[in-house]
Formats: structure tokens, C-alpha cells, sequence
């Protein structure tokens, strides 16, 4: 490996087993999640996407009829699931207890539903449980079920707490069964050969915080490897710097009379703020992070369909591929301009 | 004074609950309705979850910690407010791992147990894990502060829930699961007693037990015992405290605000909030929408050649020299193609906002109060940027250097 390659800290996550998209909420993890699988797809690996206890979106982007708890074909090799705590404990029971019966006089037994219910962390064990699992799964012929799972993982705070119980598990107890089970998980998400941990982010004050403080909890606290920071529906800038001085020039001195050119200078006015704000907040995490990093732009579109997932599909390919050739934060291609 | 909509609904409540899903600007408008509330004369205390120094710098303090932090307003920049007629702003973070803490210390029955309890390593795992406890925590630091506060109003943050109202039933789900009935069931009286040993399980539960200890191993269900028992001597009083604050947060001294985002996803949850707080009776007061995008000019003005726009400019330029625009002529031509789609792009979203809100609405039967506030060019770290966004929330007008900075005041 060389000095350079140290710096930009490459990874490929498509060459990954198993992606994790994580963070705050209404940052395009669920996007993201569909275009890294569709980009994976595409280049021929099954692919299975794991929503985790949420109301399905996959089936929309996808234009599947319904996407539940078993996986569901949505487009060639790409598979989703929508898992629930109970699919993932049921299946899991069923598999040790082999007896219905005996699953449901215990498992749905009122006391220990109420228990159930209540120890935290129980939820996301049985999810990553659910992963390691489908992970593990081979076929008649020894071949991997999946060539990727990409999971979309809870908002962050419970993104990094559902990472962190196998090793909580690990470290409370020494041995038995529910031992074992947290040690092979935790040597799953650990593995730096099959695991990457995306974090997701939008360029804005307060997701970039949260993104490097998360960053550096699960380089202190979590060992699972970082793959990529991906940086969502970024504005692109539409004014050249020349432009930009211009229209500062005039919008100073242009009479503010609520005119239409008056407002067209606003509404410049306010991208250009928006551009310089995301600069600096882009700069800041370049700063504070190694990792490399993707750039999604917004695609101003009347419908996210899947059309743009293509598209954000494409940009991941084009951009996972420039990392690996050394650069750390490739430009996106800018979208295209809106149909008027 | 004429007041509005949310200053009417706001009025003599004493609890407003901001509900919602993350990212969607809860703590920001937590704050601005406990500042709006303070300037106009009442003793205000926001309970915020968000550690983020920035909305503390904002409020004019360093930082924000579990205690109740006075927040200075008097000079405050607010021509609605006038300063004799101020009340009084506090401010206080909720630190969740402390809370629980503070939970324990307070109702733990003797030292001993205490220190046993806060050095569990279940304990640990448990008061800083999330299912439950986050609200667990919030709902007890609301019930103190309720009864032996002497706040006017509390504004309350809410920790961003997965499911939308984990804020209400979680503390109920643990008290539930920790009351006797559940515990007699698994153990023996003799462990609710705090005795604990070998013979630990009840045989009414031990089949059941026995199975489960083949998933979890015997070591794990003893610890599970061991922090049971030590934390029995707590439980009475949980499930009566989470039901007194079920209680006042249904009653109509309470108000939940449901903060949003104009995403569809964003709105699809709200929405789901809004009818889980219907089935549960919870006093509903409306959709507070952050971040909607409105347009800057009427929809023809799009389909504007740009050499018209950089004509207007040149014409515009003879009178004014000075500002020498000619040199740019280059820059110039373009520019008036550059803003005709900027614009353009900006209506596509600000379409997608409408129509998101529009259907809301509908789905609503237009009887929900919806407050919306634009997307700004900035972020909010400021108290002007909280002024300005309490200005759009409670339609007061806005001063002319934030007018042009924003789309609301778009002819047509």
C-alpha cells in the first residue's frame, strides 16, 4: 500500500459483504441504501435489502407491489425485506426449538412479551442476528445466499446503539449460547474484509456535527469499519464565480421593489448563500474525517423515482471507482438542468 | 395586540410537547416557542434533548446542562415584546444517562442498594440504552419539574422516536414490565424480598424460563435476576409516576405540536403521530411544517429569454456607472440565463412542497391548524435566527433585512 493510498484510506464497498447506511434522520439513507444496492446489482451480485422495523419505502422506489418480511425480487438480483423484531425472533426460535408450539408457549407467553418489550437493545440484536444469518446462509452448493446486504439502518443514536450490542453482550457475560451468537455477530461487523459503515450526512450544520462526532464514537468505542461519508442532495453551484461576484454586485445596489428581477436576484442570492454555506460545513467535515468521501447532488425533480435512484446509482459507481484511484472526494456530475 | 393562531392555542396551556421525526427542526422550534412565550410575559422553561452547543450559544449561554439555566431575554431585540412586560426564560438539557441516575438516587430506598444498583453492569447498559429509558427519563424529569416547579409553561423536547409515540407508552411499558404482577410471576416472593439465590425462578415460570435460558445461557438471565431484584425496591413507585404524567399530558393544560418537514416520508409520519395522538386522546394542537420551499416569481417569469434579463441589466447600468458592470459583459450574458433556471429550479421544489402540504391537508379535512416555515438561506444559530423563525411561526412581521433574504414575499 502506498503513502498515498494510507491518506485517502480507500475502501471499495462494493467489494464489501455486508453495507450499513446509518445516520440522522431525513438525511437519504433509505436512498442511498436502494442506489448501493441497485449499483451493486447491476454489476451482477445478489443483492438483498434489509429495511430494519420501519414502514417499507423500497417497494415504491422500485415500483414493487409490496415488500414484507420475507425478500422480495424488486428488480433483477435485487432483493428487499422489510424485517420486524418478531419475523427476526420467530425465525430465529423456530430455528433452535424446532417446536411451534413450545415458540409460542414462551415466546408469546404475556410476561415475557412485557419483558420482551422492554429490554433495550433486544430489537436490534434480533435484526443484526437477522443479518449475520443471511450472511452465514449458503446454498446446496456451498455458494453464498447473498453476494451484499445493504442494511438501512435506524436514525443515529439508535444507529450506533444497535452496533454496539454484541460487544455490550460480550463484555457482560463470558459464555453460553446468547455468548456465542453476540461474539460471531461481532466478529461479522468487525470484519474489515466484509463490512463497511456508511454515514450518511447532509451538508448543514447540525447532521455534519452529528456525523463526525459519530465518526469518531465508532473509531473509539466501535471498531466496525468506516467505508464511505456520502453527502446528500448537495446544491451544486449554478452561478460561475464571475457570475457570482456579478449578481452580488447588482442585487447591493438593485432597488428592492419586490419586482421580478428583484426576486431573481433573491432566489440567486439564496443559492449562492446555500453553496457557500455547504462549502464550509463540507470543509469542516474533510477536516475533522479521513474517510473518503461521496457527493450526491440534488436532483430537482418533480418525482424521486427510480429514475433518480439510477442516477445516484451511476454517481456511486463513477465515484466509488475514482476513490480507488486515489482521489478523496470525487466532484459529482451536475444534474441535469430542471424541465421548464 | 392581534395575536395568532399559535399565540391563541398556546395561551393557557402549561405543557406543549414538540413531537416529530428527526431532522425535521424540533429543538429550534422548542426553542422559539419557549422565547416567543417568555417575551410576552410568562415563566418559561424549554427541556431540551439536544446537546448541540450552537442552540445554547444561540439562547446567549455557553452551554446547557441538566440544571435549569436562566436564559437572559430583557434585551432582546422584539418590538412586540415590550421589555417591562418580559417574563422569564430558563433552559435545561436532559442528559440521559444522568437522569436515570438522578431516578435512582432519588428513589433507590437506602445507600447500600443505591451504589449496588449504579455499579450493575445491566444497569449501565440499561440507563444509557434506548428503549425506553430516553423517555423513561424525560417523562420523571417532567413530573418533578410539573409538581414542584413553578413554571407557567414547559416547553418539552422530544427524543426522535422510530415509532411515533415512544414518548408516551415506553415509560409505561417499563413500569409495566417492572411492577410486582410480572415479577411475582417469574420469581419467587422470597427474591421480590431482596433475598436472592439458587431456587431463584418460580416453578409456575420455569419451563418457560428453562427455554429461554437456551438462548440466553444461565449467566445472562442470573444477571438479569441479579438487577431485577436490586432494582425491585424502586418499582412501586415507576408505574404510578408514569401514569400521573400519561394523565397530565392527556389533560387540556397540555398541547402537542407535531414538527415536520415538508418531505412527503417526513409528512407520512406526522401524520401517523397525528392520528396515534387521536386514538390516545392526546390533546392535538397542529402541524408545525420547518424548511418549505416557496416560490420567487409568478410561474410565466420562468419561461423569461435571459438575453431580455441581461438587457434590463445593461439598461440598468448606463445610470448607475459606477458600479462598472460593462467590464463583465461576458459574466452578464449569461447571468440572466443562470437566474431564469436558478428560479426554476427553486419552483420545482417549492411545487413539491405544495402539493405535499396540500394533500396533508386534505387528508386532514382542512380542520388541522398547519404553520409553515420557509427554508432558510442559513442555518439557525443565532437569536436573530431564532427571532426570524418565531417570526414566521407567530406571523409577525419581518424586518427588512431578512425580507428580500427570503421567498415569502412572492407576488402571485
Amino acid at each position: 500500500m502506498s503513502a498515498h493510498d494510507d491518506e485517502v484510506n480507500a475502501v471499495d464497498i462494493f467489494d464489501k459483504r455486508l453495507i450499513i447506511n446509518t445516520g440522522k434522520g431525513g438525511v437519504g439513507k433509505t436512498t442511498l441504501s436502494a442506489a448501493i444496492g441497485l449499483a451493486a446489482a447491476r454489476r451482477g451480485k445478489r443483492v438483498l435489502i434489509m429495511q430494519l422495523g420501519v414502514k417499507d419505502r423500497m417497494a415504491r422506489l422500485f415500483g414493487a407491489p409490496f415488500v414484507g418480511t420475507d425478500p422480495v425480487e424488486v428488480e433483477d438480483n435485487l432483493f428487499a425485506v422489510n424485517v420486524t423484531p418478531e419475523s427476526a425472533l420467530e425465525e430465529y426460535a423456530l430455528l433452535k426449538l424446532k417446536l411451534k408450539t413450545l415458540y409460542k408457549a414462551v415466546f408469546e407467553n404475556r410476561f415475557v412479551r412485557t419483558f420482551l418489550r422492554v429490554i433495550p437493545g433486544l430489537n436490534e440484536l434480533f435484526y443484526l442476528g437477522k443479518a449475520w444469518y443471511e450472511e452465514a446462509a449458503r446454498d446446496a452448493a456451498g455458494r453464498p445466499r447473498w453476494d451484499m446486504i445493504v442494511i438501512d439502518a435506524p436514525a443515529t443514536g439508535h444507529g450506533v446503539f444497535f452496533l454496539q450490542i454484541p460487544r455490550m453482550i460480550t463484555s457482560m457475560i463470558t459464555s453460553g449460547p446468547m455468548y456465542d451468537e453476540a461474539a460471531q455477530i461481532q466478529r461479522l461487523v468487525e470484519d474489515k474484509s466484509r463490512t463497511a459503515l456508511n454515514l450518511v450526512t447532509l451538508v448543514e450544520e447540525m447532521p455534519v456535527n452529528e456525523t463526525i462526532e459519530l465518526a469518531a464514537k465508532v473509531e473509539r468505542e466501535l471498531r466496525v469499519p468506516l467505508g464511505f461519508v456520502v453527502c446528500n442532495a448537495l446544491y451544486t453551484q449554478r452561478f460561475q464565480p464571475r457570475q457570482a461576484d456579478l449578481l452580488r454586485r447588482i442585487e447591493d445596489h438593485w432597488p428592492d421593489d419586490g419586482g421580478h428581477l428583484d426576486r431573481l436576484l433573491d432566489a440567486g442570492l439564496f443559492r449562492l448563500d446555500r453553496v457557500e454555506m455547504q462549502r464550509r460545513h463540507l470543509e469542516r467535515l474533510d477536516d475533522a474525517l479521513t474517510l473518503p468521501r461521496v457527493t450526491i447532488p440534488y436532483y430537482f425533480t418533480e418525482r424521486f423515482n427510480f429514475q433518480t435512484i439510477a442516477r445516484i446509482a451511476d454517481e456511486l459507481e463513477r465515484q466509488n471507482k475514482a476513490i480507488l484511484g486515489g482521489e478523496r472526494a470525487p466532484q459529482p456530475l451536475p444534474p441535469p438542468p430542471p424541465a421548464t | 395586540m392581534t395575536t395568532s393562531p399559535l399565540d391563541d392555542l398556546i395561551r393557557d396551556k402549561k405543557i406543549v410537547v414538540c413531537v416529530g421525526s428527526g431532522g425535521v427542526g424540533k429543538t429550534t422550534t422548542s426553542a422559539v416557542l419557549a422565547l416567543h412565550a417568555a417575551l410576552h410575559g410568562r415563566k418559561v422553561l424549554v427541556l431540551t434533548i439536544d446537546p448541540a452547543r450552537r442552540l445554547a450559544n444561540s439562547l446567549g449561554v455557553q452551554a446547557l446542562d441538566n440544571d435549569e439555566r436562566p436564559i437572559p431575554i430583557h434585551d432582546f431585540p422584539a418590538d412586540d415584546a415590550p421589555p417591562e412586560q418580559r417574563g422569564q426564560l430558563f433552559a435545561m438539557m436532559l442528559d440521559m444517562k444522568r437522569s436515570f441516575d438522578r431516578v435512582v438516587e432519588r428513589y433507590a430506598p437506602d445507600d447500600a442498594t443505591r451504589d449496588k444498583i449504579l455499579k450493575n453492569k445491566l444497569y449501565k447498559y440499561f440507563s444509557t440504552g434506548l428503549a425506553g429509558t430516553q423517555e423513561y427519563s424525560a417523562m420523571e424529569r417532567l413530573h418533578s419539574i410539573y409538581t414542584e416547579g413553578d413554571y407557567d409553561l414547559i416547553i418539552m423536547d422530544t427524543p426522535p422516536t422510530v415509532h411515533a409515540l415512544d414518548f408516551l407508552d415506553a415509560p409505561i411499558r417499563m413500569a409495566e414490565a417492572v411492577e410486582s404482577s410480572a415479577l411475582q410471576w417469574l420469581y419467587k416472593p422470597s427474591v421480590a424480598a431482596g433475598k436472592f439465590g439458587f431456587g431463584l425462578f418460580n416453578m409456575g415460570s420455569s419451563y418457560v424460563l428453562k427455554t429461554i435460558s437456551r438462548f440466553t445461557g444461565g449467566e445472562m438471565l442470573n444477571q438479569l435476576g441479579d438487577f431485577l431484584v436490586n432494582f425491585n425496591a424502586m418499582f412501586e413507585g415507576f408505574g404510578t409516576r408514569a401514569r400521573q404524567v400519561r394523565e397530565i399530558l392527556s389533560s387540556n393544560h397540555t398541547l402537542f405540536l407535531v414538527v415536520t418537514s415538508p418531505d412527503p416520508a417526513t409528512v407520512d409520519e406526522a401524520r401517523y403521530f397525528r392520528d396515534r395522538l387521536h386514538e390516545e386522546r392526546i390533546p392535538f394542537g397542529g402541524f408545525l411544517v420547518n424548511r418549505v420551499h416557496k416560490p420567487y416569481v409568478p410561474r410565466d417569469i420562468l419561461r423569461t429569454d435571459g438575453a431580455t434579463i441581461a438587457q434590463r441589466f445593461r439598461d440598468w447600468a448606463t445610470h448607475n456607472p459606477h458600479l462598472d458592470l460593462a467590464s463583465d459583459d461576458a459574466a452578464l450574458d449569461t447571468l440572466g440565463d443562470q437566474l431564469v433556471q436558478n428560479a426554476a429550479e427553486f419552483q420545482i421544489l417549492a411545487d413539491l412542497d405544495a402539493q405535499t402540504l396540500e394533500a396533508l391537508r386534505e387528508r386532514t379535512h382542512n380542520e388541522v391548524f398547519i404553520q409553515e416555515v420557509p427554508f432558510f438561506n442559513t442555518d439557525i444559530h443565532s437569536l436573530q435566527g431564532l427571532d426570524r423563525v418565531r417570526r414566521h411561526l407567530f406571523n409577525l412581521p419581518l424586518p427588512p433585512e431578512h425580507r428580500s433574504a427570503e421567498p415569502h414575499h412572492a407576488p402571485g
